[in-house]
Formats: structure tokens, sequence, C-alpha cells
């Protein structure tokens, strides 16, 4: 098998294990279990009528849903897979809400969140979901590339090799990236514990920090890739080539 | 550096740490950073940055068609992504083993990496490979991709190979190209000008012994002595013109009309110096002659001071009166491109130099104008002229007038004037098969009443279909 079946490979693998772990993760959330009773109310007849037993709903659900995802792929371009996250995220998004400190659920309706699921089975499945963006984000990419390389006139080798290279890289740094946010996550509430003394009497709101914080982070990182940028142009302007080729070494030795 | 990707990561991070904020939800800002830390993690581990590049062949000189080989090795070290590299060739080089483009990937570890190629040199000319570019991608294109050029210059110089007619080896065939009126014999009075230093054959007089050139030759030369060689008088000369207008590209890139052309005056070059005449060059543009006209320059070199006093100004508009719309009044200065008649060995080299060097529109004068720039070196002589183009039913102005002019100053063989128009069918090299084939005999029928008019002015034409024949054939067959 060429390279391209084993990104394809990879992907639906990727892909349906997210989506996999999204949908268990809903079934085990307070606002899931809220809705459920009305939804299976609204849909009795229907399941009836085809002689589906209610119960299996989260079945149903859970079929549904990899189905979708399962389409996604096999479309297998950026859009596609843009949905894939946006369907992903949209099922991930109750277990934030039963994990959030700010209950802004129950000032729409009576909701008392009592997930079945731990705190660390949310964060982990997060960090699953952006592991899976950023994955198939580039493996995209990567096939594109390897088009590209052969429209140039690139041997078939030579591509696959820089395919399984770059597949190595990107699955390194989605792992390094995984191990650092998990770290983050687990100094996080130390940190919190060392400053929060000192934080406390500070006159502006946490939200106001926040989001000061934020921005500056943003511009800190645009203006350093800014400055990158520019730094890559001066250098290209007063760069001198390694070896100026005399008179001598540009006339025939004929 | 910062492109569309990047933004839209930096973006999407920002906002799940802001929505994190909003519910107070640890996990979203945590998963906010993720694409953060990815960014930063692929930008300290950035792609390659140094590319060093080296070639192991050299400059060559070859026939058209001829293989020349190369190869190039590549050292990339630091950083981890794709490189790319290669030996840009001109179009005309046709890749025959190996390749002159390779893609690798460059890991934890320093790479290096040789491709080798042979090509087939299609076309002649000079050609110049300043050195080997490279690319560097980031693994994800996080960044942008560094582009480099390597310093490794490299020279062909693709000949064109000469279309010799030795002798004609057909019992009845008998040849009808003119000689110049002058070449009678093949000695004469001896000049002063020297020619060239040669092996000493029985009859040749002592003086003319070259006894240092003797000495350093003892032990390579299978003749013991050498002896100068001077130029003799009377020597004849052939003047030929060569068409570079655009109808001359008809054709593919490597074997269009004008490069049958350029081997056919090498051929006439070679068969007439081999016979001892003087032959001189002269490259012209068919096309020169609708813009014919005073030479004079069409622009005033301004003044530096006041070019820089208004260079804050915005231009001012030029009424369209203005304007000159009529080309035959100005013309930019062209400069001649001729070769004044010479003999021997020296000659066929400057020739064939100046054949490396020619295109299309290579020559800026018409075919009247070259005629004008030669007037004083064919005044005199009764040269034997050769007009190499390709006729053309509808474009037949210019060759008329050059025609008529030559007559002033060419002698006459056999009670007709010495020109030769070296037709070259330019159609039937561009057919490819054939249905075209066939279009183009119906074209080459159109031209027969420029042939019959160009015979009635006493020129000889002679046609030539190198697809079906080969030079001599052209030659022995033509009709006076």
């Amino acid at each position: 098998m060429r390279t391209i079946g084993y990104i394809r490979m990879a992907e639906l693998g990727v892909a349906l294990a997210s989506t996999y772990m999204t949908a268990v993760t809903l079934i085990q959330t307070s606002i899931y279990g809220k809705l459920k009773p009305k939804a299976v109310g609204f849909l009795h007849p229907i399941l009836e009528a085809y002689g589906i037993d209610p119960a299996y709903l989260d079945i149903i659900i859970l079929g549904l849903v990899m189905a979708l995802s399962f389409n996604f792929w096999r479309r297998g371009d950026e859009a596609g897979f843009g949905r894939l996250f946006s369907l992903n995220m949209l099922m991930f998004f109750p277990a934030v809400i039963d994990f959030s400190m700010f209950n802004w659920v129950n000032l729409i309706l009576p909701y008392d969140p009592r997930p079945r699921v731990s705190v660390l089975w949310a964060f982990a499945v997060g960090l699953l979901l952006q592991a899976t963006y950023l994955f198939l984000r580039y493996t995209v990419r990567f096939r594109l590339l390897q088009d590209e390389l052969l429209g140039r006139g690139a041997e078939q080798g030579d591509v696959d090799e820089v395919s399984r290279g770059q597949m190595y890289y990107l699955a390194s740094l989605v792992f390094g990236t995984a191990a650092i946010s998990a770290a983050i996550y687990y100094v996080i509430p130390f940190v919190v514990g060392l400053v929060s003394i000192d934080v406390s009497g500070v006159p502006y709101p946490h939200i106001v920090i926040g989001v000061a914080c934020i921005l500056l982070l943003a511009s800190a990182i645009v203006y350093y890739l800014r400055g990158g940028r520019v730094e890559a142009i001066l250098e290209k302007a007063t760069s001198v080539k390694t070896k100026a080729p005399s008179k001598e070494d540009v006339q025939p030795k004929i | 550096m910062l492109n569309r990707d990047t933004q839209e990561l930096i973006v999407s991070g920002v906002t799940f740490v802001v929505m994190g904020m909003f519910l107070g939800n640890l996990i979203l800002v945590v998963l906010g950073l993720f694409p953060v830390v990815f960014i930063a993690l692929g930008i300290i581990i950035g792609q390659p940055r140094e590319v060093e590049m080296s070639r192991t062949g050299e400059d060559q000189k070859v026939w058209v068609d001829g293989q020349v080989s190369d190869t190039i090795t590549a050292t990339i070290k630091e950083g981890v992504g794709m490189v790319s590299f290669s030996d840009v060739l001109p179009d005309s080089f046709k890749l025959e083993e190996g390749t002159n483009f390779k893609v690798l990937w460059k890991g934890a570890r320093d790479r290096k990496e040789t491709i080798s190629y042979r090509v087939t040199c299609g076309k002649r000319g000079r050609y110049e490979l300043d050195g080997v570019s490279w690319e560097a991608r980031h693994p994800l294109q996080i960044s942008s991709n560094m582009l480099g050029e390597y310093p490794s210059p490299r020279t062909y110089i693709v000949q064109p190979k000469p279309l010799f007619v030795k002798r004609i080896r057909e019992k009845k065939a008998m040849t009808r190209v003119p000689m110049p009126m002058e070449a009678k014999i093949k000695f004469g009075f001896p000049t002063t000008d020297f020619l060239e230093v040669r092996d000493y054959k029985p009859g040749d007089p002592y003086r003319n012994i070259n006894w240092k050139v003797t000495a350093r030759r003892l032990s390579g030369s299978p003749s013991a002595y050498q002896v100068n060689e001077y130029e003799k008088e009377g020597k004849k000369a052939v003047w030929i013109f060569l068409d570079t207008a655009s109808h001359m590209a008809l054709g593919t890139t490597v074997r269009n009309t004008l490069e049958y052309a350029v081997t056919a005056a090498l051929g006439f070059a070679e068969f007439y110096l081999g016979r001892e005449c003087q032959v001189g060059l002269c490259v012209y543009d068919y096309d020169a002659h609708e813009w014919e006209g005073a030479y004079q320059k069409v622009e005033v070199t301004p003044d530096l001071e006041a070019v820089l006093s208004k260079i804050d100004q915005m231009e001012q508009a030029v009424a369209p009166e203005e304007i000159s719309t009529d080309a035959s009044e100005t013309r930019m200065t062209t400069v001649s491109k001729i070769l004044f008649p010479d003999i021997g060995r020296k000659q066929k080299f400057r020739i064939m130099r100046e054949m490396l060097n020619v295109d299309i529109k290579y020559g800026g004068e018409s075919l009247r104008e070259a005629i004008m720039s030669s007037r004083r070196h064919i005044v005199g002589s009764s040269p034997l002229f050769i007009i190499i183009t390709m006729i053309d039913a509808s474009k037949t102005k210019g060759l008329y007038e050059g025609v008529k002019l030559l007559h002033k100053y060419c002698g006459r063989i056999r009670s007709l004037p010495s020109i030769i128009v070296f037709n070259v069918l330019g159609y039937n090299i561009a057919a490819e098969d054939e249905e075209e084939g066939m279009a183009a005999e119906i074209l080459n029928y159109q031209n027969r009443r420029v042939y019959g008019t160009l015979r009635g002015m006493g020129a000889t034409v002679v046609n030539w279909n190198p697809r079906t024949q080969s030079f001599a054939q052209a030659l022995i067959q033509q009709r006076v």
C-alpha cells in the first residue's frame, strides 16, 4: 500500500475514535439526561413504527454520528473535516457546561449538573478533539503536497518518504503538545493556590484580567511571527551568496 | 512567516480561552493553549536552514544532439522538513537518464544526497547554468518556505552541425551549385597575409619552412618540417545572408526553420571555405523592411539634474496628436550583424561562434539595409550571394528589393547573376501528420509564382525540405 493509503487509514481511525469518544461523553452528560426523556417521547411513535425499542436511542445516536463521521472522512477535504470538528464540538459542549464554574444554563431553565463522567475524562476527550482537529487539518495538506510533488516530476519513492517523515513529525508534535497541555492542566491548580491571595486583592473582575492577558498573549505571538518575517526579508536583502563565481569560473574550460 | 494557517490556529486558541473564561471552565482554557503550544513547538523545530551543493561535472562543448552529464551533491544540515533541489536545464535539453530534480526528507540527522543526470542537447547555443536552486519547507508549512540558489556555474556550448557536402556519388548527378566567378585556381600569388602552419609537402619552397615550429613539433608530427602558408591572391568572395525574421520560428523549439537555416548556412560556409573562397556572413531580419527609414535617436538622453528635479512630479499626459504613428519616420539604431569575408579555419570558427548566438530577430536590419551596410566589402569583388530564407507568398517585397539591389554588385555565371535563394520549406518542417503535410504542399504551391518571379530576376531558387531531403540532394535537384 502506498503512503497515501496509510494516511487515509490513520485519518479514518482518528476521525472515528474522536467521534465515538465525544458521543459516549455526550450520552453521559446532565443535559443529555435531561433532554433524553423528551426526545424519547417525541420519537416514540416513529421508532415503534420501525419496530425499534426506544431504549436503544443512545445506540442509534452513536451509530448516526459515526456514520456522519465516516461520510466526512470519505469526502476527505478540508471542509469535510471542518464539519467533523464542528459535530464533535457540538457533542462535547454539554460536558464542558457540566464542568463550568458559572451555570449559565440555570438562568434559562432549572439545571443541576450531575455528569456521569469525571473531569479528567472530559479533559482527555477535549485533548483528543484538538489533536484530531490538527491532525486532520495537516494530513489533507500532506496529500495535496504529494500531488504537487508528483506533478513537479518527483519520484514516487521520494514522495512517500517525505509523507512518512511528515506524518511522524505531526504525530510527535501532537503528542508533545498534548503532554505539555496535560502538564499545564495539572500544574494550574497549584499555581492558583500560590497566587490566589495576591490576585484576590486586584480591584478588577477576573474576566477583564483574563481577556487582557489573552489579548496580550495573542499579540505577542503575532508580533513574534511578523518579526520573523521582517527578519527573513532583511536577511534575504543583505545576504551574500556563499561564493561568488569569478569570471574564470564562468568561462568554459574548453 | 505569519500565514493564514497560523492566524487561524491562533484565533481558534484565543476563542477557546475566552470561552473558557466566560464559562469559568479550566478545560477550555487549557484546550485553547493547545494550538498555541503546537505552533510554538513547530517554530522551535523549524525547517532546514543550511543547504550546500556541489557539482562534479565539467563545462563541455558538444554538437547538437550530443549528450552531457552532471552530478550534484546536496548536504543539508539543521532543522527538520522537506527539501527539494533542482538543476534548472534549458528547455531544449532532453533528460535521458537520471533526474535533475530531487525531493527528500531531512530528519533529525544531517543528510547528504546525490543526483546525476544525462541530457541530450537538442538546440545550438551557449547555455550557462547559474546555480542549483533549492527549497526548504517546514513540515507543516507553519513558516514561509525558504528558497535559495547555490552558485555553481556550468557552461555548455552546443554547436550546430554543419551539413557537409564533400562529393556527389551518383554517376549522372551533376550539381549546378555555382562557384564564384574568380575562383579559378587553388594556388595563386601568395600575399603576406599569414594563413596557417601546415606539414611540408614536396614542392614547397624551403624559405617557407618555419624552423621554430618544426623544432617544437619534431616528436609529435609525422612530417619533419612545418611550413608557413600565406593567403593567395584572387580569392572569390561568397556572401551568405541569413534571415532571422519571426516566420523562421515555424516548427518546434528544437526543430524549426531557423535551426535548419543555420545548419544550411554552416554547410555553405564549410563548402566554400573548403574551396579556398572568402566567405562573409550577414544576419538580417526580413520583417525589418517594414520600418526601414533613417537611423536616428528617438529619445534625447535627459540631463540628470533635470530628471532629479522632477522626481516628485507627476508625469504630464501626452496628447494623442503628439504621438507619432508613422513607424518609417524614426527608428532605433540597430547593430549590423556582419562578418566580413575571410578565409580559412579562423573564419569557420568565427561563423560557428556567431551561429551559436543566432536567434529569431537576431538581425536588426532588413535585407536591403544589410546589403547597404556591407556594400563597401562587396563592391568590386563580384561575389556569389546566397540568401537563406523561407519564401512566403504574402511577404515578398523585401526579398525582391534585396535581389534587385544585389544585381548591382554581382557578376554573371552563364549569363545569370550569381544569386542563390535557398528556400527552407518551413511549412513542411512544421507539419506533424499527413494532413498537415498536404496543407504544407498547398502553401508551397502558392509560392510557385514567387519562385518564377525570382528566377525571372535571374536568381537561382533552391528549395529544401529537411524532412525528406539531405542538404546535398537539395543542391543537386535545384533548377536554374
